[in-house]
């Protein structure tokens, strides 16, 4: 075996190999929300019309709560991969048994990170307390159904950020159970690096569970979601806009000193992008030089941050004219600790591991598709 | 068509009613043959892009516009790639977005006999 191939043989992770883990798969649920009634209580059954409903819920539409969701915008292309859809029918990427094989057999993915495909936009949810119970719900599903039957599925547990006293209850319920690697956190309108998450992040540092954000369907569209400079009119407009609330997370996250109060903190930014980082961290190393006394706790370089805790994941990879370009991002953002490769399966945006990142350097190639993610997620894959 | 084409019979008429498709397998290719409204269009089943499945996407018609806000339907039907939504010219082959540079292999189709007749 050559120097190269006993490179790609594997990472050591405990004394398993892992050639790929892919930070970004979406389970979806077969009978929408009806899924999560075995484990809800039979008054959050009543009060969602989740399970069984009186007659009248069967014929109209809002007999079931309605979970936050940008409708405005119709996805020409469809809004997941329309031969992922199991071969019995259904709903794409709610078989685990499908998921297993179109993606993780065929891609030689060791390890791969559930964010529930629905509920993205929970965070803009005005109800706390339901809300909780649904993340309860839908962690329990996601770990009965998925994580339980295949062990290369791993949960991100979903969260009611909301209420932080709720969310640091189902951190504790659940954080030890051996399917769950990371936190599932939806976004809303209180930036990320505020007091109201510090007791999350407490929690999630205690465990070594990694924070997970992801565009949340929402923004610029709902009052309580992230803002966008304007609301987008079409899609494809707000698709790639989905960065911008990223950009505050980040400055919010490193301005309020998260990283200073909790240190082995793990922030992992899926979906949002990576290149816009350049100019942001551009701006903040030079600002921080001269307005550091406002914020005297960022005692370090804000790109020391990005560094030691703040990780994105790959996918929607760029396309660029030439492969310089995206070498010059991947060089400036420390992409061999920062970047983790994601396929986003099923979304319409997937990516393919052997063809969307053709350009990522040899280098750094071994670290984006498997060692990132190991020091990311630690023991937690294992 | 060049003089050496070679004719594969698809399939007999009656087996590809409009609105259908065949995927078939050419020495180790895989092709659509597509009925479109009475016309048989076959195209290469690999999208150029990342190479999806690219049959087993949908034919549309081409949406284009007069201007902005001003949508119109053409009769140009595009196949639309199951992955990321492209959409090729089902006559040519050619993407919309990028005619010359990206585009798949299309075969002429002809009625030959009752039989859908494909050439390479």
């Amino acid at each position: 075996m050559s120097t190269v191939e006993a490179q790609r043989d594997g990472q050591q992770n405990g004394g398993t190999k892992f050639r790929m883990v892919d930070a970004d798969v979406h389970p979806y649920h077969r009978e929408g929300m009806n899924d999560l009634a075995p484990y809800l209580s039979k008054e959050w059954q009543t009060r969602l019309g989740i399970g069984e409903l009186p007659e009248w819920a069967k014929h109209i539409n809002g007999g079931q709560v309605g979970m936050p969701k940008n409708e405005f915008y119709r996805i020409t292309s469809g809004p997941l991969r329309t031969d992922t859809i199991p071969p019995e029918g259904g709903v794409p990427g709610s078989d685990p048994e499908y998921v297993g094989k179109q993606l993780l057999d065929e891609y030689g993915i060791d390890r791969a990170i559930l964010l529930g495909g629905p509920n993205s936009g929970h965070g803009t949810f005005p109800n706390a307390p339901a809300l909780a119970a649904i993340a309860s719900a839908y962690n329990d599903w996601v770990l009965e159904h998925w994580c339980d039957a295949d062990e290369r599925y791993r949960a991100a547990i979903l969260l009611a950020p909301q209420d932080a006293d709720l969310a640091v209850a189902e951190i504790e319920r659940i954080a030890d159970h051996p399917g769950v690697a990371a936190i599932h956190m939806p976004l809303f309108n209180i930036a990320p690096g505020e007091k109201h998450y510090w007791p999350v992040y407490e929690r999630a540092e205690h465990y070594g569970l990694p924070i997970l954000v992801h565009p949340g369907a929402t923004e610029g569209t709902y009052t309580q979601a992230p803002g966008l400079g304007y609301i987008p009119t079409y899609y494809l407009e707000w698709h790639a806009c989905l960065t911008q609330p990223a950009q505050s997370a980040v400055s919010s996250l490193i301005c309020n000193g998260v990283f200073e109060k909790f240190p082995k903190l793990m922030y992992v930014f899926v979906e949002t992008g990576f290149a816009w980082l350049l100019d942001l961290m551009w701006r903040l190393e030079r600002d921080w030089k001269a307005q550091r006394a406002e914020v005297p706790w960022v005692t370090k370089h804000p790109t020391d941050y990005l560094i030691s805790n703040m990780r994105f994941t790959s996918q929607p990879f760029y396309e660029t004219e030439r492969p310089e370009h995206i070498h010059m991002v991947l060089e400036a953002m420390h992409a061999e600790h920062t970047l983790l490769f994601s396929s986003d399966y099923p979304h319409w945006d997937f990516d393919d591991p052997r063809r969307a990142l053709k350009d990522l350097p040899d280098g750094i190639r071994d670290r984006v598709f498997a060692q990132n993610a190991i020091d990311t997620f630690g023991d937690r894959l294992s | 068509m060049s003089r050496t084409a070679t004719k594969h019979v698809v399939c007999a008429v009656d087996e590809l009613p409009p609105g259908e498709r065949k995927i078939i397998d050419l020495d180790g290719r895989s092709i659509g043959v597509f009925n479109i409204e009475g016309t048989y269009r076959a195209i290469r089943n690999i999208c150029p892009h990342h190479g999806a499945p690219l049959c087993l996407g949908d034919p549309e018609k081409l949406m284009s516009a007069s201007g902005p806000y001003e949508y119109m339907l053409t009769d140009e039907w595009v196949l639309r790639c199951p992955w990321h939504g492209y959409e090729f010219h089902l006559e040519t082959g050619r993407t919309v977005y990028d005619p010359d540079d990206m585009r798949v292999r299309v075969y002429p189709v002809t009625v030959e006999d009752g039989q859908v007749v494909l050439h390479d």
